[in-house]
């Protein structure tokens, strides 16, 4: 993961003379009329103070200032209306570079098309619907499909959890990702390439197509409502000053109403969307819409698979529990004979600790050549059947001899009396209830008191079987993962409930939920229950992130606000979802609920920001708009130099922000994890009150320049 | 807009009747019902405050207590001129305003400037206790002011009440 | 000094006590849960309304109440401009006043239907007694509306069947169970204490000095009280609360400030009953603390005695000032002249914000515009969207709620500035415009504008454009942002509010100090410049 993190930090670099080139376009009145009504106003004000400046008699009586003000006006303007759109240009040049770089992260697998008479090597994502490709055993599918040709057993378990192969033949669905187990099939592909959810994202990153959220529209309503409000305000006054005999200069009062209005918000708007959808980029995750990540800022409920995200997705042995009148040592033997056959990672942990401690024992010839039991949902069991000859055909003195240590033991006796048997037997490991029912000679109640004990510590309890005697337990623990403890606690702390979904026992699942921090737990859950779990908290009224990587999750990952699939899952829930995480990372929606929260956080930031600028920016200019008025007096608390570079200094302090503010707008507002209450304080502080202080010291600084500079 | 009209005029004919009535119903109840029983009530129990405060005067309607007259005699106290306040009709002066006039009412009159003032704080203290527990400032009306002297006085204020 | 701050406390401690129990009653109202008496009210209240043709259990839908809403109010109008202008000959009408003109009656009509009660007839001169009787219609109504609405209102916050309650039957239970029984207690009290309350049209009496002098009077005490409780502020007589007939002494005067502020008082207290103690507290903190703020500035202006009462002189005349247009009554009890420019100053803003307490009912649901607009404004900084009792607060809400604070300057700004343009201004007040001149002007509008009622110009401004211009900013300034706020509840009545707290609690101190600075902010953001070229230069 990490060696993918790198390549994608060192993937293309952003645009930058196009992205100059794009700030320029965009300047275009038509565009800023659709993008940011604030700007328009404003590059208005900049046509109307230039002709100003080019024809002053036909503004007579509006014009009192030297021509070379309203040039110099109108050219500040213009930079306000271009630092803005260089804002936006340059963070969709971030966000295309960040698309290409994750397109070489893309999950792709070479598939057999079938060209003519002929199979031709091409990458899966130049797939298209109706293609044919073959798939042999062993292999992926390449995309969703329905076979053509052939009969298969498809091994659907990254999908369903169903580790037992299905079968399919012609005219069945096969999914993409799953693996062809036997035989050979051709597939004529149905699904559109699965990289459409990247196009999703380019286009969200060009800005102009993208839709705008429920958030950015009642910002932008709210912009053009004070926008508006200013504009009423300017040009009301404007008609009572003539009547009261107030000398009134047009540019000036435009230059008020371009302060009052919100322009560092109104510019840096854009600009901040396409930051928040980029830095989801950067944390390899491709959204398909900009409303997923600002929904992930709303997120209160999280569901999350125990499994993956939570912890390892490893179970491995913690300890061999002995039933009376057994030892560890049997217990360890039985568990490594009833997991010979198990490729699965408990199954390898298992043979693994066994073999740590030397409880191996020597495998009879019965078992040798016995049949694997492998696990499935109906018999919850695995194992080894041991073989059974013909009688006679096997003698006694094949058998091979026990390590003297073992030779003691139980099982090896056991396994000994079923070589000289040859009666049919299995050695089983599983579920304690599956076991109970094909082993009845046992002390049931020792069996379930020892099992809940394992599952008091959170362990998985395990029953292991020689024939028909349970010796013991294995005590199997998913450990959880590095650091999990720590980020689900910043989630709490933010107020977000998580809920752990999981197969595993109520008690089991609580120990672990405990351990990890988790609020509520959904034990004993099917992968369907996901969906009914959404639905409901959304009728609450939350806003539900899931992840999830199989096809079952698919619904939940569709219903929910923010889904976030496993580019490793199947094609139906990397579409369903929202967003697609490429590094398979469940634990990775954190990162993106943190990221949601920032680009809302960054939102009202500068927001804020931009509304308390103006109370400073009525002192520093509404002098100059009545010069001479006693008023305008009792207004000038600043002292500024003249009225001139009093209007100066504001424009420029007005134009500068927005450029001085990108930064922040492409980083984010930093998160932090606590209660909202705080966050809510500290921030209103840093913004709110350092909007309203901030101007009077800047301008009154730019001034004292323009001072010195003017006269 | 056409699309509209329909429900509007379906709006209006739901809401004629019960609008109609309720109106009709709160009407009768707040234009005729609430001033009459008020009327009852008030020229039963408080039959002089009802009729606007009329000063009697030996047998005589002398004005309303609260309005101001606008008295010429520098036999009496006199109110603020019209103008200088609100109402424009206003008994009421400050107590130092009252204060003043006390030795031009002596001069004229007769009447001992000690005994003035005596009535100047009776009625300064009259005011005080309709105010009760409330703070107001302290104020006179002049037009109680008046009366008291005219009516302890009669034979220096011939003439008056006439 | 202290008997004046002893003054303040006792004003605010009794308008609160009695806000207290207003306020429990509307959240009975608010809730349909039993009232005290239940069974006696419901008693009086069937036969009521099987007289109207209402069934009370019948809700509407937000849209179906601002269309019942709008009918009454539009039949209301209409019966006072009729009245008025055919008064000549209609009966009780001792004194054979004539009927008024045309937009005389349509300003006044609008003026009192709308809860203004902007005078521009010379007062107790210009209407029959039979006018006088027809104007507690609009008293009645115009108040019971606001009430209603602010009831339905809040109503909506927590519902989540989109249905809203039925406007008849609030308004009939307001009127019948609110305003009628306080009113005739307020009257009682006021009675007692020198208000007339007779069928006389004029007083004829003799004087100290054997001259005859005729006083007008009339039914006074049933005007006054539902006058001050009801938030119209028109006087009976031009004086208005000046007038020893409508506010004899002290203890009336106090007795006025502290009704008129005890229903707009209640809205927050029923909508803390409702949604939360703690919400409705920090409501009326930023109302207390506003409302405390721009009385201590009108305060430090000093004032004349020039214009004033001596019975209430300098504080009793601001502190009634300050409280009535407030609450957006509009009665004034000295003369707006005699104001020191930082009163008049404080007048305007209270009449820019029209929410600390403003109007009954409409004063609360403005509160909650600003709330909206707060929330969004700075809510995002906590990286959630903004939530209202939580309650996400959706783009059509925002809309609704800034379309509604601009309805406000746009009242106010453009029709003075159309004022001046075309010498109305000019007209009445004469060439060159003082800053005085301007104040004047904008104080109309922006009295009107706000249903306030307060007023300068007075029967000055008795001309077609005045009476016609103020009558239409009255009826928009009235009716737009009651239409708009009831569609945001109507928005809020389809979701149901959520117990769990906001992302920036609206119970909480940090929201209620900001609320109270972008409050104030937004008001002088849109204002400022309009207060600095009038009301300061004096």
């Amino acid at each position: 993961m990490n060696l993918l993190r790198t390549h994608a930090k060192n993937g293309p670099r952003p645009d930058y003379r196009r992205a100059l080139l794009d700030s320029l376009v965009k300047l275009n009145p038509l565009y800023l009329g659709k993008d940011s009504p604030v700007m328009l106003v404003v590059e208005a004000g900049f046509a109307l103070v230039l002709a100003m400046g080019l024809a002053p008699g036909a503004f007579a009586g509006l014009v009192n200032q030297a021509r070379w003000f309203y040039f110099v006006i109108a050219g500040i303007l213009l930079l306000t209306v271009w630092f803005s759109t260089l804002s936006e240009a340059v963070s969709e040049a971030q966000g295309r570079a960040r698309v290409d770089a994750l397109r070489t992260l893309e999950k792709d697998v070479p598939a057999r098309k079938i060209v003519g008479h002929s199979e031709v090597i091409v990458p899966s994502r130049h797939l298209d619907p109706g293609d044919v490709v073959r798939v042999n055993a062993g292999e992926f599918i390449p995309r969703d499909g329905v076979i053509k040709e052939g009969k298969a057993y498809i091994d659907e378990s990254m999908m369903t959890g169903e580790s037992i192969p299905s079968y399919k033949e012609s005219g069945g669905h096969v999914i993409g990702g799953t693996k062809v187990a036997t035989d050979s099939i051709l597939v004529t592909i149905v699904a559109e390439a699965g990289k459409s959810y990247l196009d999703q994202m380019i286009s969200l990153v060009e800005n102009a197509k993208r839709p705008k959220s429920a958030s950015e529209v009642s910002l932008t309503i709210l912009l053009v409502g004070l926008t508006a409000i200013f504009l009423v305000v300017c040009s009301a006054f404007l008609f009572l000053a003539d009547h009261l005999g107030l000398l009134i200069d047009l540019a000036i009062l435009i230059s008020l109403l371009v302060a009052l209005m919100p322009t560092t918000i109104g510019g840096l708007l854009p600009a901040i969307g396409v930051a928040g959808i980029a830095r989801v980029g950067e944390a390899n995750v491709v959204a398909k819409s900009g409303k997923a990540v600002e929904a992930a800022g709303d997120v209160d409920i999280l569901i999350l698979d125990k499994t993956g995200t939570i912890t390892e997705g490893q179970r491995t042995v913690k300890e061999f529990v002995p039933l009376k009148g057994y030892t560890k040592e049997e217990v360890g033997q039985a568990a490594y004979l009833a997991s010979i056959y198990d490729q699965t990672p408990e199954g390898r942990s298992i043979i693994e600790v066994s073999k740590e401690n030397g409880w191996v024992l020597p495998l009879t010839p019965r078992l040798l050549a016995g049949k694997s039991i492998d696990f499935s949902a109906e018999n919850r069991v695995s194992g080894v059947e041991l073989f059974v000859p013909r009688p006679g055909t096997l003698g006694i003195q094949e058998l091979p001899t026990a390590p003297p240590e073992a030779a003691e033991s139980r099982i090896w006796r056991l396994l000994l009396d079923l070589e000289v048997s040859a009666r049919p037997a299995k050695v089983l490991k599983g579920a304690v209830d599956a076991i109970l029912d094909l082993s009845p000679e046992v002390n049931e109640a020792e069996l379930l008191w020892q099992a809940q004990e394992i599952s008091k510590t959170g362990g998985t309890p395990i029953a292991v079987a020689v024939d028909r005697l349970v010796v013991g337990l294995i005590n199997l623990r998913d450990n959880l993962k590095p650091h999990i403890r720590e980020k689900l606690d910043a989630v709490r702390a933010t107020g977000i409930k998580t809920v752990m979904v999981t197969g595993d026992a109520e008690l089991t699942a609580r120990v672990i939920a405990q351990e990890a921090g988790i609020d509520e737990v959904m034990a004993g859950a099917k992968p369907a229950d996901k969906l009914v779990r959404v639905e409901l908290e959304q009728k609450r009224g939350h806003v539900v992130g899931v992840e999830g990587d199989g096809t079952n999750d698919a619904p939940a990952l569709a219903k929910a606000d923010v889904g976030i699939a496993m580019n490793s899952g199947t094609s139906a829930a990397r579409e369903a979802a929202n967003m697609v995480d490429l590094d398979s990372d469940p634990a990775k929606i954190l990162k993106v609920v943190e990221v949601g929260k920032q680009l809302l956080m960054t939102r009202g930031a500068i927001t804020t920001f931009s509304v308390t600028n103006d109370i400073a920016k009525y002192f520093t200019l509404f002098p100059a708009v009545i010069p001479g008025n006693p008023a305008a007096r009792l207004l000038d608390v600043m002292q500024l130099h003249s009225p001139v570079t009093a209007v100066l200094a504001t424009m420029i302090f007005n134009a500068a922000i927005i450029p001085a503010l990108i930064p922040l707008s492409l980083k984010g507002v930093k998160f932090r994890a606590e209660p909202m209450e705080r966050t809510f304080v500290r921030n209103m502080a840093i913004y709110g009150l350092g909007g309203a202080v901030l101007p009077f010291l800047a301008i009154k600084a730019i001034d004292l320049l323009l001072a010195l500079v003017i006269g | 807009m056409m699309k509209f009209l329909p429900s509007v005029l379906r709006s209006i004919r739901e809401n004629a009747q019960p609008a109609l009535r309720t109106f009709a119903a709160i009407a009768v109840l707040v234009m005729l019902a609430y001033p009459l029983a008020l009327l009852g009530i008030g020229q039963l129990a408080f039959p002089g405050q009802s009729n606007g405060s009329v000063m009697m005067c030996n047998g005589k309607a002398v004005g309303s207590t609260l309005i101001g007259q606008n008295v010429t005699s520098p036999m009496l106290f006199h109110p603020r001129p019209s103008n200088e306040s609100a109402s424009g009709v206003d008994p009421h002066i400050r107590p130092e305003a009252a204060y003043a006039q006390i030795p031009r009412i002596n001069s004229t009159t007769d009447i001992d400037a000690r005994f003035i003032r005596l009535l100047v704080e009776k009625n300064l203290d009259a005011n005080r206790a309709s105010n009760a527990g409330v703070l107001a400032p302290d104020y006179v009306n002049v037009n109680e002011l008046n009366l008291d002297l005219i009516q302890r006085f009669p034979e220096k204020y011939p003439g008056f009440c006439a | 000094m202290i008997e004046e701050a002893s003054q303040f406390v006792l004003v605010i401690v009794w308008a609160l006590i009695l806000a207290y129990f207003l306020g429990g009653y509307l959240t009975r109202l608010i809730t349909g849960r039993p009232r005290m008496f239940e069974t006696f009210l419901s008693r009086i209240e069937r036969p009521v309304f099987r007289i109207m043709g209402i069934d009370p259990t019948r809700s509407m839908t937000w849209k179906e109440y601002l269309f019942a809403l709008l009918s009454m109010n539009a039949l209301v109008g209409v019966f006072s401009f009729v009245v008025l202008l055919a008064q000549g000959v209609l009966p009780l009408n001792p004194t054979g006043v004539p009927g008024t003109s045309p937009d005389l009656a349509f300003h006044t009509a609008t003026s009192f239907a709308t809860n203004t009660d902007l005078q521009h007839y010379a007062g107790e001169a210009s209407l029959s007694l039979f006018s006088q009787l027809s104007l507690m219609v609009p008293m009645f109504i115009a108040p019971g509306t606001a009430i209603a609405a602010g009831i339905a209102f809040i109503r909506a916050l927590p519902t989540s069947t989109g249905k809203i309650g039925n406007f008849y039957a609030d308004l009939t239970r307001v009127v019948l169970t609110i305003l009628l029984p306080v009113s005739i207690v307020v009257a009682i009290l006021l009675n007692s204490q020198g208000v007339p309350q007779t069928l006389n049209g004029l007083l004829t009496t003799g004087s100290f000095e054997g001259a005859s002098q005729t006083i007008p009077i009339g039914p006074v005490a049933s005007w006054e009280s539902i006058k001050m409780f009801g938030q119209n502020g028109g006087g009976f007589f031009g004086a208005n609360s000046a007038h020893p007939f409508e506010n004899p002494n002290g203890f009336t005067n106090l007795l006025e400030v502290i009704f008129l502020l005890a229903v707009p008082l209640a809205f927050p207290i029923a909508y803390g009953k409702v949604l939360g103690r703690g919400r409705g507290l920090a409501f009326l903190a930023v109302i207390l603390v506003s409302f405390f703020l721009l009385f201590g500035f009108a305060l430090l202006g000093g004032g004349a005695p020039i214009g004033q009462e001596t019975r209430f002189q300098g504080f009793g005349s601001l502190l009634f000032q300050q409280s009535s247009i407030g609450a957006n009554t509009g009665a004034t009890n000295a003369l707006l002249e005699s104001l020191s420019h930082r009163a008049t100053t404080s007048l305007f803003v209270l009449m820019f914000i029209q929410a600390v307490p403003g109007g009954a009912g409409a004063g609360f649901m403005t509160l909650v515009i600003y709330a909206i607009l707060t929330l969004f404004l700075v809510g995002l900084i906590v990286g959630k969207t903004p939530e209202f009792i939580g309650i996400k607060i959706s783009p059509r809400q925002v809309r609704l709620a800034v379309i509604t604070f601009l309805v406000h300057p746009v009242l106010i700004l453009i029709p003075t500035a159309i004022a001046f343009v075309y010498g109305h201004v000019q007209g009445i007040l004469g060439t060159p415009t003082t800053p005085f001149g301007y104040t004047q002007a904008l104080y109309e509008f922006t009295s009107a504008a706000a249903n306030n009622g307060s007023d300068f110009l007075g029967t000055l401004a008795n001309t077609p454009f005045w009476n016609i211009a103020t009558g239409l900013v009255m009826v928009l300034g009235r009716y737009v942002p009651i239409g708009l706020m009831l569609a945001i509840a109507g928005e809020f009545s389809t979701q149901g509010a959520r117990g769990t707290p906001e992302p920036i609690r609206t119970d909480g101190l940090p929201f209620t100090v900001t609320l109270f600075g972008l409050t104030f902010l937004l008001s002088a953001l849109a204002f400022l410049p309009f207060l600095v070229i009038g009301p300061f230069v004096r």
